[in-house]
């Protein structure tokens, strides 16, 4: 308002300095501003306050609002999916308020899975946490309805409702997005992914091109073969590290080749026949060939082993050279079958066990994890392929020598802890309440099984100075279970 | 009375008891519960021997508790009210116990012990001495701030940002002794101006001239109507007694919390209450004051229901109220009759203006209008295409666009000028605060 700028301009500087001229104030107060001036033995100063009380008033005095006919709200669609019922909101309010970022999650997938919808009270929460998780995006989308596809298209931060092809990503996208998608192409349709780093791979720069040829270790056959040896005069060493990490794990390979050529030379069963030719006694020898072509030493081959090993560099090489052929290569060399094969290994080359176990996983010779369970090391990838019941017997297996070791192992599983290990750890966590302290279960109550529930009260601490600690724990992740449980109910 | 979760959350006194209310939202918790219509009431196990004794009077949304809390309500209230919103079914019907009965009985004892002081004698020359003596120190007083005024405005406000606290506290005392306890507040408030903000200007000329309005206008106070010199002695200080205040006849109506926002005002806690009431279409606001480690006498979440009768402090506009008798009420028939857009909206403001030039903000319900925006600004538009600006800062503007889903709302707001934020809405028949 022109009226009030004056007034504005005239108080920064003060009626010391001189006042608008009458012709500078606005029209619509003229006539008052002159009665104002007429009013006898009032100062300046008086005078300048009365006339910006009148145009105060003025203003303060109602408004003209803006008519504009033509801005307009679309409308967002009829939902064709169902709320979310009044006990799930309820238990979203209570997760919110408990602030576990895996809860909501975990409230998300299960809504989404029975199709039903978050209210619109919750979205922008939700829209909120999904812009800030990547991984709760799709989902939230599902639950959001067609309220919260309405409701995204007005802030741009949740400019994740509108999804760009995988095509144009991969083309023009930033590094960890054409990353992503590779990635999503590579389990979905391994040949299209090699398709796509063989059409940008004279454009890519040698940090993303190490990127790129470490995603097709997912699904790597024997397909990939042809392009990954074409592409090995690369000068990147890192790129060449990656190529030849995958070119050991393909079966066939030149290179792998050359290893089992070597090892088939160097490791052989010995059967001799014991007393008067009744028994006949095995073993397992090992020694390399007094020649061998040494390019191995440059095809991820070390010669010597390190300064502190209490291995020979001959007993180094052969480990590596087990560890990098395919399981399968010893039912041959040796003629029997894989539990046979590491009860062998077991009885007369311990050492190369592992190595053996580096293979299996290697290769993803899954048939053969059965037979290496009973080692004394803990091996996160065959704990991840074994089923449920097969995980807790491999935990508990563990857990008795190693049990910080075995629950931070644990803690890697996909699925929810067993109620027997769930039981068991919980019993050696209430002695320890320092380390299993509320952040740890705030942070790891995914994989805690709401199975014991009932028993939790039961578990207390052996340390009576620990155990008030404890219980303030115990209450805490009581309230998370129930809450986990309730998830369960409600869905 | 029956209150949903956001209804009892809003009672809470912060973040920490909601949490700590919903924890002990759960049947194990109480060892006893029950209920009858005047009380709720339960017994919770805690860490010691003996449970805590909650009780709530359900007349009057009233909290007592055994526990050693100094928070109010406690988390056992909360808790107790939200066991029962969730799983009314588990709070038999029952006489009171000894122990609520007594509280409630005192309840009882204390409105009558109230009403007995208040029949006490006056003497009447005695109290008109002292007012006259008052009215002299508050002349005395305003002339000094009559000075100081001029004197900002001779010099120019452009250096104003300089001024130390000293400047503003000392004239803040001189309106303390002068027993202007209004204006010393006024004065604090202008020394508070956010001088860092853009446009700091018109915040500080704003509430200059209204101290200027208000300081002038008390020297011609039998130039001006009775009401409106209500308002200035008011403004000034001049106190009510809330008291003899409840001794006249109100207004009775069934009352619609729109609003309820605390702030800290020189490390007393004031409490605002805005009500709407459904027969008399009329607006009142409830203040509470709280020091520290006190609690308001009254608690009410926003969406509630009360029929009450409340007595308005003697005003040109009506407005601040004071509750003289009130019950919650789960439920009504009546509904709200909203203006019916912004034209309607700038006129009323012009009548409440011309009657009190210096008044607060008043909340008003305005139909139809849905948040749009233009020239990336939010705005509210009413059915007729008219715009009311939402301030920059306001925040829940996702909130208010996810349950309109571009639909017309029924909103209450509350402004000035062309700038209103939104207190709540009615979205599916139900009153929601934003």
């Amino acid at each position: 308002m022109k009226a009030w700028d004056q007034i504005i301009n005239a108080a920064m500087l003060g009626t010391d300095k001189p006042m608008p001229a009458r012709g500078d104030v606005s029209v619509e107060i003229v006539d008052l501003n002159m009665i104002i001036d007429t009013i006898d033995g009032s100062d300046k100063e008086d005078r300048f306050l009365q006339k910006a009380a009148l145009v105060y008033n003025y203003r303060r005095s109602g408004f003209v609002p803006v008519k504009k006919q033509e801005v307009t709200l679309t409308m967002a669609e009829n939902e064709s999916l169902p709320y979310c019922s009044t006990q799930a909101v309820s238990l979203l309010n209570n997760i919110l308020e408990e602030d576990n970022a895996w809860l909501f999650k975990f409230w998300l997938f299960r809504c989404a899975a029975k199709q039903q919808l978050l209210i619109p009270d919750h979205l922008p929460v939700a829209l909120d946490k999904a812009q800030k998780d990547t991984e709760l995006q799709q989902v939230t989308i599902t639950c959001s309805g067609k309220r919260g596809e309405w409701l995204s298209r007005f802030n741009p931060h949740w400019n994740y409702f509108q999804s760009t092809p995988d095509d144009e990503i991969w083309l023009t996208g930033k590094p960890e997005e054409r990353l992503k998608v590779l990635q999503k192409t590579r389990r979905e349709d391994p040949e299209k992914a090699l398709q796509m780093i063989r059409e940008t791979w004279d454009q890519e720069n040698a940090a993303s091109k190490a990127d790129l040829v470490k995603t097709l270790k997912a699904n790597l056959s024997k397909t990939d073969l042809d392009w990954l040896e074409s592409v090995q005069t690369e000068k990147s060493q890192k790129v060449k590290d990656e190529l030849l990490d995958l070119l050991t794990s393909i079966p066939g390979s030149a290179i792998n080749q050359k290893y089992e050529n070597l090892l088939r030379q160097s490791v052989s069963l010995k059967k001799e026949k014991g007393l008067l030719g009744l028994m006949s006694k095995v073993g397992i020898q090992q020694k390399l060939p007094d020649s061998f072509d040494e390019s191995i030493f440059k095809m991820g081959i070390e010669k010597f082993a390190t300064g502190k090993s209490t291995t020979s560099d001959e007993g180094y090489i052969i480990y590596q050279l087990v560890s990098l052929v395919p399981p399968s290569f010893w039912e041959k060399q040796f003629e029997v079958s894989p539990d046979v094969v590491v009860e062998y290994f077991d009885k007369y080359a311990k050492s190369l066990l592992p190595a053996l176990s580096q293979a299996v996983i290697r290769f993803n010779a899954d048939n053969w994890i059965p037979f290496l369970l009973d080692q004394s090391q803990f091996y996160p990838e065959f704990f991840y392929k074994l089923n449920a019941e097969d995980q807790e017997k491999y935990l508990l297996h563990f857990f008795y020598n190693d049990s910080f070791n075995t629950i931070q192992n644990a803690l890697t599983s996909t699925n929810e802890w067993g109620l027997k290990f769930t039981l068991t750890a919980m019993h050696f966590m209430a002695n320890n309440p320092y380390h299993y302290n509320r952040n740890f279960f705030k942070e790891n109550i995914r994989v805690i099984n709401p199975g014991i529930l009932p028993k939790l009260e039961s578990i207390t601490s052996k340390d009576a100075n620990l155990q008030n600690n404890w219980e303030k724990i115990r209450d805490y992740l009581n309230k998370l279970l129930a809450l986990k449980q309730q998830i369960r109910q409600v869905f | 009375m029956q209150l949903n979760e956001d209804q009892i959350f809003a009672l809470a006194p912060d973040e920490a008891s909601k949490k700590a209310g919903r924890d002990l939202a759960v049947p194990g918790k109480w060892v006893t519960r029950g209920i009858n219509p005047q009380a709720l009431w339960g017994e919770c196990q805690g860490s010691g021997s003996k449970p805590y004794q909650t009780q709530v009077d359900l007349s009057n949304v009233a909290f007592k508790c055994s526990c050693p809390s100094r928070k109010f309500p406690c988390k056992h209230g909360l808790g107790l009210l939200l066991l029962h919103s969730r799983q009314p079914s588990l709070f038999t019907q029952s006489d009171m116990p000894a122990w609520v009965s007594d509280w409630i009985n005192k309840r009882g004892e204390k409105v009558e012990k109230k009403a007995e002081q208040a029949e006490k004698p006056i003497n009447e020359a005695a109290q008109n001495k002292r007012q006259q003596a008052r009215e002299q120190k508050v002349s005395d007083g305003i002339a000094d701030l009559l000075i100081w005024i001029k004197d900002i405005i001779r010099n120019g406000i452009l250096s104003i940002p300089e001024k130390n606290a000293g400047y503003w506290d000392n004239m803040a005392r001189r309106m303390v002794d002068a027993q202007a306890s209004g204006l010393a507040g006024m004065v604090r408030t202008l020394g508070a101006t956010n001088f860092w903000q853009e446009g700091w200007q018109t915040t500080f000329m704003d509430r200059l001239l209204q101290l200027y309005m208000v300081a002038q206008s008390y020297g011609h106070l039998p130039d001006i109507n009775d009401a409106l010199q209500q308002d200035i002695r008011t403004s000034i200080g001049f106190t009510i007694n809330q008291e003899e205040l409840k001794q006249q006849i109100g207004v009775t109506d069934i009352w619609l919390v729109l609003g309820k926002e605390a702030a800290d005002e020189q490390q007393i806690t004031v409490e605002r209450h805005w009500f709407y009431g459904l027969k008399t279409q009329q607006y009142a606001l409830f203040l509470q004051f709280m020091a520290k480690g006190q609690f308001g006498q009254v608690a009410l979440s926003p969406g509630v229901f009360i029929e009450a009768e409340l007595v308005f402090f003697p005003s040109a506009i009506p407005y601040r109220a004071v509750i003289k008798t009130y019950k919650v009420l789960s439920q009504t028939t009546q509904s709200v009759q909203p203006l019916a857009g912004w034209r309607q909206v700038a006129e009323h403001e012009t009548a409440l203006n011309s009657q009190l030039p210096f008044r607060n903000e008043i909340p008003m319900v305005v139909a139809g209008l849905k948040p749009v925006q233009y020239q990336q600004y939010w705005w509210l538009q009413d059915a007729e295409g008219n715009l009311g600006r939402l301030p920059a800062e306001f925040s829940n503007i996702w909130r208010l666009m996810a349950l309109g889903g571009g639909e017309a709302l029924t909103m209450a707001v509350i402004g000035g000028e062309g700038e209103y934020r939104p207190l709540g809405i009615w979205h599916q028949h139900i009153y929601k605060i934003i």
